[in-house]
């Protein structure tokens, strides 16, 4: 099993490096991709088109099963097949989108901070793809470095500083230009977020013929903008409602400069925020020009859209006229707000089931005992509905039985009471004389403590002293009682040891005079003893 | 201002809250106990808003988002049992960033080109994962792979700008902090590493040793 893993792996990684290209900056992705300049060269788009065969949009996004795409018109279709470049989508639904209120509405009349002073607006922009151009102003469709798109980007700042707004833009490259471009501006986006913008978009150019972008606005040729939803976040409905919030609010003062809102797979670092959006600038068949007026009458929404009407009589722009002016202050906040809970609510969800699952699967007997305790829920629920039932159907004679014994209570309740109030003033005083004189005879303790603190120090000092004076002498004496005493004990044993020796000396004497008057008594014995036996 | 609105701020919140719980999760399944964990949470969250420490030629570092994360991985290199488990996290940052490098090549520039493919954010972190189990079913392997993979993706980006002469670009390594993509590849490689190994111990009918 091992020795599969391994080899799984070394496979896995000899396919990657085989695919890889050898030179990372020059060579094309192997697959299909919108950017892939051959593909460009011979025009080859992905198409979505309805059931009745008409073209809803043409873009640079591979599309797949289950993107979303609401059009201009505010028609919602949902990509149902997917073959080669053309998709084929269903319609879904016409969406509703909020409605701007007039140009005499106080500015900003639902927002969350209202104080005496103007809080800061910001507005954050940013490029992941940094290489991003178009190709009849800058000549190419690609520059390794801060590309075209750059200069959209400032336009769309310029715009939104003119009318007073705080723009924080930021120019960092994110090259090189491949795939990890998104991870790399996330750092970018992280910065820009710790800023506290209001929102944060992210400014990039589709790939597409020049048509499916152009439009005329006020006598003007203006590129369309086309905002991009990623669907792989947790906060998708918060970002996606913004995303219509913003084309409610463009379709009243710029009809038809939103292309449409894009609801594809990918994150595009949205999940950092449920106010970031991507936004597609035209494409880069279309002059760069165009896309900055584009952008620029972009500005007058967000600004709008966040900051209220008086924003746009800064404009170079002027506001339509079409604007009833007795339009009612403020905006709707109910989309947004709907697709904020629908979110935490999902979120919660979502970690919830997760942790519990996790659970679970570390704990199989958890989970029996989770079946076993579901089993026997109905019959416990049975078992709980029969008490209600029964608690309810004894309810009301008992409540009855209450309100006839209440009185009775009521009185029994005060006699009880007043009894008890009678008896709590002597039990506070009986409390409080304990506690004044345990209190008083510690504070007495205390004070006399204090008082005869310093004469025992003293005393103590002196004894101490007069012993600390003594103690050598007593040491002396101590030591010559014990000298002589050793001494005493010396010559003691000495003596002892010498009378032993000489009784033992004496001992060894007479028992060897005994031993030998014995042996002649026995001689003698023995003699006498022969002589007889001889007689 | 807008972004301060209630709702705005409580999915910002919920969503930050329960990702920094995932990565307390996770620290206190490579084997730490849960003080350190939080600890350690709390630093990285804190050390991401620091100043990122200049490394020379546009190349910086994040304390939070990078310091933290490789002190952490060279703890647990260096805590990790056997000459073989040391050697296989530092095996599947290397793994790992040459497959996600290639993939980044190799893949459309734009995600959701091929269909379900993975986000470029959670590549690295799949990638992890997966090397980190087929090299044998290790979280350690898996969280230093993530970290160490995103480093090195991070590190020879800004190598490839140098080589091409565009030597202003500053690349700051973990400069997301605690949000970062190096740590959301070490905490999602863990947790997936993790839960294909109980569920596939699960199905063969119980656990086995734990690595």
């Amino acid at each position: 099993m091992r020795k599969l893993n391994l080899a799984l792996l070394a496979a896995l990684l000899m396919a990657a490096c085989c695919l890889a290209p050898a030179s990372p900056g020059k060579a094309a992705p192997l697959l299909d991709d919108e950017l892939t300049p051959e593909e460009l060269k011979r025009g080859r788009y992905f198409y979505m088109i309805d059931e009745r065969g008409r073209t809803l949009l043409v873009t640079g996004h591979r599309l797949r099963e289950g993107d979303r795409y609401l059009t201009s018109e505010n028609d919602l279709y949902e990509v149902v097949d997917v073959e080669g470049y053309l998709a084929r989508a269903r319609f879904v639904e016409k969406v509703r989108l909020i409605e701007p209120p007039g140009l005499s509405a106080a500015p900003a009349g639902l927002l969350p901070v209202q104080g005496r002073e103007r809080p800061a607006y910001k507005i954050a922009i940013y490029h992941t793809h940094n290489a991003e151009s178009y190709v009849p102003s800058d000549g190419t469709e690609s520059i390794y470095g801060p590309g075209g798109i750059h200069d959209v980007g400032l336009a769309f700042k310029e715009a939104l500083e003119k009318k007073g707004i705080e723009v924080l833009y930021s120019d960092q490259l994110h090259l090189p230009h491949d795939r990890g471009a998104y991870r790399r501006s996330r750092v970018t986006a992280l910065r820009l977020l710790r800023e506290r913008p209001d929102a944060i978009f992210d400014v990039h150019r589709d790939a597409a013929p020049w048509e499916a972008y152009a439009l005329e606005l006020e006598g003007e040729p203006v590129t369309q903008i086309q905002i991009v939803v990623g669907l792989s976040n947790p906060g998708t409905a918060t970002n996606q409602q913004f995303a219509y919030d913003l084309k409610g609010y463009a379709d009243r003062l710029y009809p038809g400069l939103i292309h449409g809102v894009l609801l594809i797979w990918g994150s595009y670092n949205q999940d950092l925020s449920p106010l970031a959006l991507l936004l597609e600038v035209g494409a880069h068949t279309n002059t760069k020009e165009s896309a900055q007026r584009g952008i620029a009458r972009f500005a007058d929404v967000v600004s709008y859209y966040f900051y209220g009407p008086s924003f746009l009589r800064d404009s170079r722009i002027a506001p339509p006229q079409q604007l009833p002016d007795d339009a009612p202050a403020g905006r709707s906040s109910y989309g947004i707000m709907r697709a904020v809970s629908g979110t935490v609510v999902s979120l919660l969800l979502a970690a919830l089931g997760a942790a519990m699952g996790f659970y679970y699967l570390n704990n199989p007997g958890a989970l029996e005992e989770l079946l076993h305790w579901w089993k026997a829920f109905p019959e416990r629920a049975a078992s709980s509905a029969r008490q209600w039932r029964d608690y309810l159907q004894d309810l009301p004679e008992k409540l009855q039985l209450a309100r006839r014994l209440a009185p009775f209570n009521l009185r029994a309740a005060w006699r009880r009471l007043r009894r008890e109030g009678q008896i709590i003033p002597r039990l506070l005083q009986a409390f409080l004389s304990s506690l004044l004189l345990l209190g008083s005879r510690m504070l007495a303790a205390a004070v006399r403590l204090w008082q005869e603190a310093p004469q025992n120090l003293r005393r103590s000092c002196q004894e101490l002293r007069r012993e600390s004076r003594i103690l050598p002498g007593l040491l002396r004496d101590d030591i010559a009682a014990l000298s002589e005493a050793a001494g005493r004990l010396g010559s003691r044993a000495a003596a002892g040891a010498r009378d032993a020796a000489g009784r033992l000396r004496r001992a060894w004497r007479e028992a060897k005079e005994e031993g030998e008057t014995l042996i002649r008594l026995l001689r003698e014995a023995l003699f006498l003893l022969r002589r007889r036996l001889r007689s | 201002m807008y972004a301060r609105a209630p709702g705005i701020m409580l999915v910002v919140v919920v969503t930050a809250v329960i990702y920094l719980i995932l990565l307390h999760r996770v620290l206190d399944r490579l084997r730490m106990d849960k003080k350190t964990a939080l600890i350690l949470v709390a630093l990285m969250y804190v050390g991401g808003f620091l100043p990122s420490l200049p490394l020379g030629g546009g190349l910086a570092l994040n304390v939070g988002g990078m310091g933290i994360p490789l002190g952490i991985c060279a703890y647990l290199v260096i805590k990790a049992p056997g000459k073989e488990e040391k050697l296989r996290g530092p095996l599947t940052a290397l793994a790992g960033a040459a497959l996600v490098w290639s993939l980044d090549r190799l893949l459309p520039i734009n995600p959701g080109s091929l269909g379900y493919e993975l986000d470029p954010l959670y590549l690295p972190a799949a990638a992890a994962g997966l090397i980190a189990y087929l090299l044998g079913r290790s979280r350690r392997s898996a969280f230093i792979g993530g970290i160490g993979s995103i480093f090195l993706m991070d590190l020879s980006s800004w190598a490839e700008n140098m080589i091409r002469g565009f030597r202003y670009i500053p690349v700051v390594l973990g400069g997301g902090g605690v949000f970062d993509a190096a740590l959301v590849a070490g905490v999602v490689g863990t947790l997936l590493a993790e839960v294909i190994g109980e569920v596939k111990e699960r199905l063969s009918g119980g656990p086995r040793e734990e690595k």
